[in-house]
């Protein structure tokens, strides 16, 4: 039988998640018991309105499902055995990998570094300049297009964006 | 390596610039920038409305742009602790109401002796049944819970909230066990009465008016210590006329709207902010207002707001202790039971 | 005969609003106002409810008329605008479009963008129309029909939403539909839960009380993956060679008449229910037209039927959400709850005597409506040709653009900074879920459905002290009990034998 490898990374990479999910699973069916427990005693109410009964449901249901799509995978070839060094190896020199990273590193620092009150930086960074900064970035690494238009760009795309949020719209952006 | 320079330069121009864009904030009496002000609550609720309604009044008076955002969530603690981590000068204010009294116990924000309260007005409780209920009066239905303990259901906007905690009050002063149903919010606790899901609701008289006036409800007894009169309908009873020992949890607990600050903010910030409250208040628009919305005034600020604030405070975190929502007790957070 | 008199009187009533309304100002400003809803729209993270919330207070000192022009305009155009985001970069500009992605993008990227936007404009004006209708003409059946709806016949018609989460199967394996659907329920359990007010899966953080929110995860779902995707490799290029109305609308329209109008019921009655609203509309409107259509395997694909079906109903559910608001004051759907707090600013308190002691606001509000979705047309004719045009642009520099609109965006819906954080964790698992082909649909409406199906459940047996059949002992709660059971069997080999033995006969 011939299988092609897409779909044999797709069902490998399914043997993995289903195995994941079952462990969620039965940590979400432990956990229901518990603060169903817990509110039955606190509050003196019957198991049907325990705050842990659709959690539990969910959980059965999750559990289920992943043994399907455990089995399902398995009879389709899927296994675990590409958890190996050497083929994350590979992975990890392919360019689509690292400009995932980098994507999500960008989003990761204008999201949650630039923004606000910085926890990592420690100082107040104002929403246009982080703004500027990510577009600045983002272009530059993929190589949008000219340096000089770059800036240009970013420049009128922060102070519209700022314009129209702060000012018309009147969101308090930091 | 050309490129590299260049967007040095660009970025150490741009830090320049925000540095002297710093200095140039002048030093003007309050107000000389515009007021943020966060409700903590979702927009269209009852702490929207009038927070809007009194910001937009206070605009005029105080010169500058009062710019209203909601930031709900976290019982209301999003919103305190926007407020309480900006800085302490009067340019951002809490838009809260008397769910603000639960900060504590819910821990997620400072209790009420840090805080400064602008208390603007609110809607008195009341107990209504359907128009085509048997319960003629408060007496009958809880004759009728006392006949049939937990089966009489009474909705409200949800576990722990004010409303609940007026029926429990009743409840447990007279006696009986009613079935308290809750909603996510009044709305819903009112349609349940609608459509006869449920035997009575407790909500705001504000919230029930319309429905009295149409003869669609029929209001019980007010949960408070004063009465009311009902368009259409006539004057209704408060709950303490007929069981006393109501008095003091009904005094001390009551809906209310305002704005909240920081207690450390500069005093005389604090009054420049309280004159505009007050002119806002005394604004016919704020009578009309006032009337549709069935409330009445309380306008209270400073040091007189602060004690009816800790003694609410009391109220509210020692029975939400007993009904074993309360994360902090009130005796960890040194709040003493009233009495 | 008192009938026909009352309707002669509305009919009347309502030509007469309509036409009084036509003065040069009332309409530059709702042309404004729906330009203006249409941009907060498209924006993603801006819905029709922040809209609302923002003219609000703007509109403080104009008179309730003029008022109540623009917050109208506002309101349909937002709901009209999310498509067009949806079409052209697969984000949904509101959360009521996101039913629109699934069949909307695909067409742009076959290179009928112009197909699809047009036929989202026409929908959505057909839509608001006939919620318009219904409006005018109904109110009073519909607001009865509204109050029968207790906590039963939500929990039915919830979990006939979770059912839908299972239809709109995965492109992969039918399973990892389900489990999608599961993943968004159990993110929907997530906070404060109405009955008891327990914390559940907060694990301490505060900020999670309230429950994920539903706005910023579409962003996660949609939004990220999507960035992330097209500026990995390349590939997000939208076909500009067709770039003109290639089908003839019209005879779609007459092939899909009946089902335009109950597309339009669906959104019209799910709207009117109270604390459902338009984005559920969309979902089962866009399920009722996969199940009737004779190619059901190519949905998602790009049909254009399922951009019609979830346009159609989000915006009838306008017309539906404000009949038990101006009936019964009680809003159906959360922006209609800003509505509401808006007429009360302005001195009118909405309830049961509303129409009858002001019985012109029933005919006001269809007559503004009316205008409202003519000016969609128009504002929407507009700005769509410059909104391909903007897509024509490199989309290295378009994609970085359109994150920091979604970051913005993902701000301004609450101005909570911890959203950012959640929608960036969300969106990393977003993009792996993405890679495995489970799809953000099912997943986006058990976010939704999660807590509306597991409060109203809880209730209804609360009232009755546990007693199961009181969930199917009312007409309309057994109707929704056994429209589930059929669709449950409809998916399974037990329907086909019965099918089977009839044919045979």
């Amino acid at each position: 039988m011939i299988i092609d490898q897409d779909k044999k990374n797709m069902r490998d990479t399914d043997v993995l998640f289903a195995l994941i999910l079952m462990v969620a699973s039965i940590a979400l069916i432990i956990y229901s018991l518990v603060i169903s427990f817990e509110a039955m005693r606190v509050t003196d109410c019957a198991f049907y309105i325990a705050p842990g009964l659709p959690t539990l449901l969910i959980g059965f249901f999750l559990l289920v499902s992943a043994m399907i799509l455990l089995v399902t995978a398995r009879r389709q070839g899927g296994d675990l055995r590409w958890l190996s060094p050497k083929k994350f190896l590979v992975k990890f020199k392919s360019k689509e990998f690292w400009n995932t990273v980098i994507v999500f590193g960008y989003l990761f620092l204008y999201m949650i570094v630039l923004w606000e009150r910085t926890p990592l930086l420690g100082i107040h960074i104002p929403f246009w300049l982080a703004t500027f900064i990510f577009l600045n970035l983002m272009m530059l690494t993929f190589k949008a297009t000219k340096f000089l238009n770059i800036i240009i760009i970013s420049g009128i795309t922060t102070f519209l964006v700022d314009f129209f949020f702060r000012t018309l719209a009147r969101i308090p952006l930091p | 390596m050309k490129l590299r320079k260049k967007t040095l330069m660009t970025f150490l121009t741009v830090i320049l610039l925000i540095c002297v864009m710093g200095m140039a904030v002048a030093a003007k009496p309050y107000p000389n920038k515009n007021i943020f002000v966060y409700i903590f609550s979702s927009q269209g609720g009852g702490t929207d409305t009038w927070v809007r309604h009194l910001s937009a009044l206070m605009e005029r008076d105080l010169g500058v742009n009062i710019v209203c955002n909601n930031l709900p969530g976290a019982n209301g603690g999003n919103g305190g602790m926007k407020v309480w981590n900006a800085p302490h000068d009067g340019y951002t204010v809490l838009g809260a109401s008397e769910t603000s009294m639960f900060f504590g116990v819910n821990d997620v924000a400072p209790t009420a002796d840090q805080w400064n309260f602008f208390i603007a007005g609110g809607s008195p409780g009341v107990i209504a049944v359907h128009a085509k209920s048997p319960y003629q009066t408060i007496e009958d239905l809880v004759e009728a819970a006392r006949k049939h303990p937990n089966q009489i259901k009474i909705s409200d906007s949800g576990r722990g909230k004010l409303w609940n905690i007026k029926a429990i009050q009743l409840g447990s002063a007279v006696g009986v066990k009613f079935q308290h149903i809750p909603y996510n919010g009044s709305g819903p606790a009112i349609t349940a009465l609608l459509s006869r899901e449920v035997d009575a609701v407790s909500c705001s008289a504000g919230e029930v008016i319309e429905y009295v006036r149409s003869g669609m409800l029929r209001p019980l007894v007010m949960t408070e210590v004063n009465g009311l009169d009902f368009e259409n309908f006539g004057y209704v009873k408060p709950a303490t006329d007929y069981y006393p020992s109501l008095k003091n949890g009904y005094s001390n607990l009551f809906q209310w709207l305002g704005f909240m600050m920081p207690a450390d903010v500069p005093e005389e910030v604090v009054a420049a902010f309280g004159r505009a409250f007050e002119k806002a208040l005394q604004d016919p628009k704020t009578d009309q207002f006032v009337k549709t919305q069935s409330s009445k005034k309380i306008g209270l600020w400073g040091a007189e707001a602060k004690k009816l604030a800790s003694k609410m405070e009391s109220v509210a975190s020692w029975m939400s202790y007993e009904l074993g929502l309360a994360k902090k007790t009130p005796t960890e957070l040194g709040i003493a039971p009233l009495e | 005969m008192s009938l026909l008199q009352s309707f002669l009187q509305i009919s009347s009533d309502f030509l007469a609003s309509s036409v009084s309304f036509f003065t040069l100002g009332n309409l530059v400003m709702m042309f404004a106002a729906v330009m203006v809803g249409i941009t907060f729209g498209v924006l993603p993270g801006l819905s029709a409810t922040i809209g609302i919330a923002l003219f609000t207070g703007l509109t403080y000192g104009y008179s309730f008329e003029k008022a109540l022009i623009i917050l109208l305009g506002v309101y349909v155009g937002a709901i009209y605008g999310g498509s067009i985001t949806a079409i052209l970069i697969n984000i949904p500009g509101t959360g009521s479009a996101a039913a629109t992605c699934l069949d909307g993008y695909p067409l742009a990227m076959k290179g009928e963008s112009s197909n699809a936007n047009i036929l989202a404009r026409i929908s959505s004006f057909i839509g608001t129309i006939f919620g318009m209708l219904i409006f005018l003409f109904l109110t009073p059946l519909m607001t009865k029909l509204a109050l029968e709806f207790t906590s039963p016949e939500i929990f039915w018609l919830a979990i006939f939403g979770i059912l839908i989460c299972g239809s709109i199967s995965a492109p992969d394996l039918p399973i990892k539909g389900w489990i999608a659907g599961l993943i968004g329920l159990l993110m929907g359990m997530v906070g404060q839960e109405d009955i008891q007010g327990w914390e559940r899966l907060t694990f301490g953080v505060s900020n999670l009380i309230t429950g994920i929110p539903f706005v910023p995860m579409t962003i996660a779902f949609f939004g990220i993956p999507q960035i992330v995707k097209s500026m990995r490799s390349a590939q997000f290029k939208i076909e500009a060679k067709k770039d003109r109305v290639t089908i003839n609308i019209w005879s779609l329209i007459k092939k899909n008449f009946f089902n335009i109008l109950r597309w339009g019921t669906i959104g019209i009655g799910i709207g009117a229910v109270p604390g459902v609203g338009e984005n559920i509309a969309a979902w089962v409107a866009y399920d009722d037209a996969k199940r009737r259509h004779k190619r059901k395997q190519e949905f998602g694909t790009g049909v254009y039927e399922g951009v019609m079906a979830p346009e159609t109903a989000n915006n009838a559910a306008i017309g539906g959400a404000i009949i038990p608001l101006v009936s019964l004051g009680i809003p159906g759907s959360p922006p209609a709850a800003m509505l509401l707090g808006a007429l009360m600013l302005h001195g009118i308190r909405p309830g049961p005597l509303l129409s009858i002691e002001h019985p012109q606001i029933i005919p006001q509000f269809a007559a503004l409506l009316l205008w409202a979705s003519v000016f969609l047309f128009i504002c929407g004719l507009i700005i769509t040709k410059p909104m391909v045009s903007i897509l024509k642009v490199s989309q290295k520099i378009l994609i970085p653009i359109i994150a920091v609109l979604c970051v913005v965006g993902v701000y301004a819906y609450n101005n909570n900074p911890f959203h950012l954080l959640l929608v960036f964790v969300f969106g990393v698992l977003g993009y792996f879920l993405n890679k495995m082909e489970y799809s953000s649909a099912p997943l986006i409406l058990g976010l939704i459905l999660g807590n509306l199906a597991d409060s109203s459940f809880r209730r209804a047996l609360f009232l009755h002290h546990g007693n199961l059949w009181y969930l199917i002992n009312r007409p309309l709660s057994f109707i929704f009990f056994a429209a589930c059971v059929l669709t449950i069997l409809s998916q399974t080999k037990v329907m086909h034998h019965v099918k089977k033995m009839f044919v045979k006969k």
